[in-house]
């Protein structure tokens, strides 16, 4: 019990004083948080990795931190957008879960914890640092989530690039404010992360609609740092109600829009800053989107290989990664992006295959082919998938019905064409290419 | 399918030029699912009728509200929760 090492290094070196996490009406500070951290670690199961259920911000920072200290390799469940339930499910069959309904943090082990820290017992252990102990799963692009293991060496660079990338006001009793859940990659780094090696708090809730956002803001006080989506911005600037002052804006998971950058800048009278990053990765680039479209590689990142397949390196790494959209490199540290990978989509944040989202459509009975493509929307919204269906005998909402139970929400196609026939190369390969031409030509025969 | 009101008229209208959905605003009915099953909206379409419900109608969705779900259910709560709540 005295002996549970704790990964940490910043503020909880000293952590007699410092506001770790606000929210619905109480503040935590950081001696409150090692207690709870070793008071759920006391009550974890001596295993060797088990899986961390969502939950909110600050339990989830609690039970993910006291499951690193016992050693376990934590396995964060929740893919992206509350479909955690489904993962946990899933791994929750072979490892047990952290934060079952049972095992938060019991009073009787914070007491016996405060008695330990109290008497001065506290031995805190030294970890290896480069060892994988957090297991994170990306959106997955055959249908199938992805774990990706990170050392703490790797989760702790990422942190210390935020902080170097983006302007935080750190040790002003500043709050993050983030409209995206913990336990995908960019929500993990910058609201628990930073929060827990830099002096700057978490908003221990994720509002999502923008009177919700306003009222989180309005709850902490400044500096507020709100943390969100392009989806999310359109939405919070769009209406005229007063908004909270913000120090700074961060938004990442899906392309900004320039004129929506300048719009939120223009609202909500701050600087926004926008993040390139994935799961593999975690924050790989910055840029302030109203002043430059390059994007500027976050420190010790370095662009390796060869047109078209860069990839990145960085000392935390195993291994350099593969850019899952096609970059050109500009000078040492920065670089453009010139368009997704033709496979891989992103939709709300998340990515998918069009091969995936074509296979569910492939599974239905009645259907012999189908291709998915994405049509340029209305500025400022996302693009929206449409599918080419090859299907003689069946109707559109048949299909749609079907593909319903077999896609993600956000990936279930807007608009479904029934066509004769899909244009593919002699290797049967899709000619990607004609599909837009024949898209064109069925939007005008309908009009 | 029961006959709409004007109000859940005016909303069909709405959630169909917004969301550019390919389905007739009269054939919206008034009990179905909005989500899932349904129309099969999403969260990112949720968060496009906030903004507009908002603009149009003064009433601002909260997810932390109770009663978010209820909202959301169907055409006919989501008309009655503005009907309620509207200023303008």
């Amino acid at each position: 019990m005295n002996d549970v090492p704790l990964p940490y290094r910043g503020p909880l070196v000293s952590p007699g004083h410092g506001i770790l996490a606000r929210g619905a009406g109480r503040s935590v500070s950081r001696a409150t948080f090692v207690e709870d951290v070793r008071a759920c670690a006391h009550s974890l199961p001596d295993v060797a990795a088990a899986v961390l259920r969502p939950s909110e911000r600050y339990r989830f920072m609690v039970e993910l931190c006291a499951g690193l200290s016992r050693g376990l390799r934590v396995v964060v469940a929740g893919v992206a957008h509350g479909d955690g339930d489904r993962e946990v499910t899933r791994l929750g069959g072979v490892l047990p879960v952290i934060g079952a309904a049972d095992s938060g943090v019991d009073l009787a082990a914070r007491q016996e914890v405060r008695r330990c820290v109290e008497s001065g017992a506290t031995v805190v252990k030294a970890l290896d640092f480069s060892r994988g102990i957090a297991e994170l799963f990306t959106s997955g692009s055959t249908g199938e989530p992805v774990g990706q293991l990170k050392s703490w060496a790797n989760l702790a660079a990422c942190a210390s690039r935020y902080v170097a990338a983006l302007p935080i006001p750190l040790g002003a009793g500043g709050t993050i404010v983030a409209t995206v859940p913990p336990w995908h990659m960019y929500g993990l780094e910058i609201s628990v992360l930073v929060p827990l090696l830099y002096d700057v708090a978490l908003f221990d809730g994720q509002p999502t609609y923008p009177g919700d956002i306003r009222e989180a803001l309005a709850s902490v006080p400044p500096p507020r740092i709100l943390v969100t989506t392009p989806v999310q911005l359109r939405a919070l600037v769009g209406t005229t109600r007063d908004t909270p002052e913000v120090a700074l804006i961060v938004s990442a998971a899906a392309p900004l829009p320039r004129i929506l950058a300048s719009k939120a800048e223009q609202v909500l009278a701050a600087p926004l800053h926008e993040v390139y990053g994935f799961t593999e990765a975690g924050i790989v680039a910055t840029r302030r989107p109203t002043q430059t479209e390059e994007w500027t590689l976050a420190s010790g990142m370095r662009i390796g290989g060869a047109a078209p397949d860069w990839n990145l390196a960085a000392e935390d790494f195993p291994a350099p990664v593969a850019f899952p959209d096609l970059i050109e490199p500009q000078g040492r540290q920065g670089f453009r992006i010139l368009g997704r990978s033709q496979e891989i989509v992103k939709i709300g944040g998340k990515r998918f295959s069009l091969s995936a989202i074509e296979a569910a459509f492939c599974e239905i009975p009645g259907v012999i082919d189908a291709a998915v493509l994405f049509d340029s929307a209305e500025e400022g919204r996302e693009e929206r998938p449409i599918a080419l269906v090859v299907a003689p005998t069946c109707d559109v909402s048949t299909i749609l019905d079907a593909v319903r139970q077999r896609l993600d929400p956000v990936c279930v196609p807007r608009e479904v064409f029934l066509v004769p026939s899909l244009p593919r190369s002699g290797t049967s390969k899709l000619q990607r290419g004609e599909l837009k031409v024949l898209l064109r030509d069925l939007r005008e025969a309908l009009s | 399918m029961t006959d709409k009101t004007a109000l859940e008229i005016e909303i069909a209208d709405m959630i169909v030029s917004v969301l550019a959905l390919d389905v007739s605003p009269g054939a919206i009915d008034p009990d179905d699912f909005l989500f899932g099953a349904g129309l099969g909206l999403d969260s990112i379409d949720a968060l496009e009728l906030a903004l507009e419900i908002d603009e149009r109608y003064g009433v601002e969705i909260r997810a932390e509200d109770e009663e978010n779900e209820h909202i959301f259910r169907s055409l006919r709560a989501l008309a009655a929760h503005i009907g309620a709540k509207r200023t303008k």
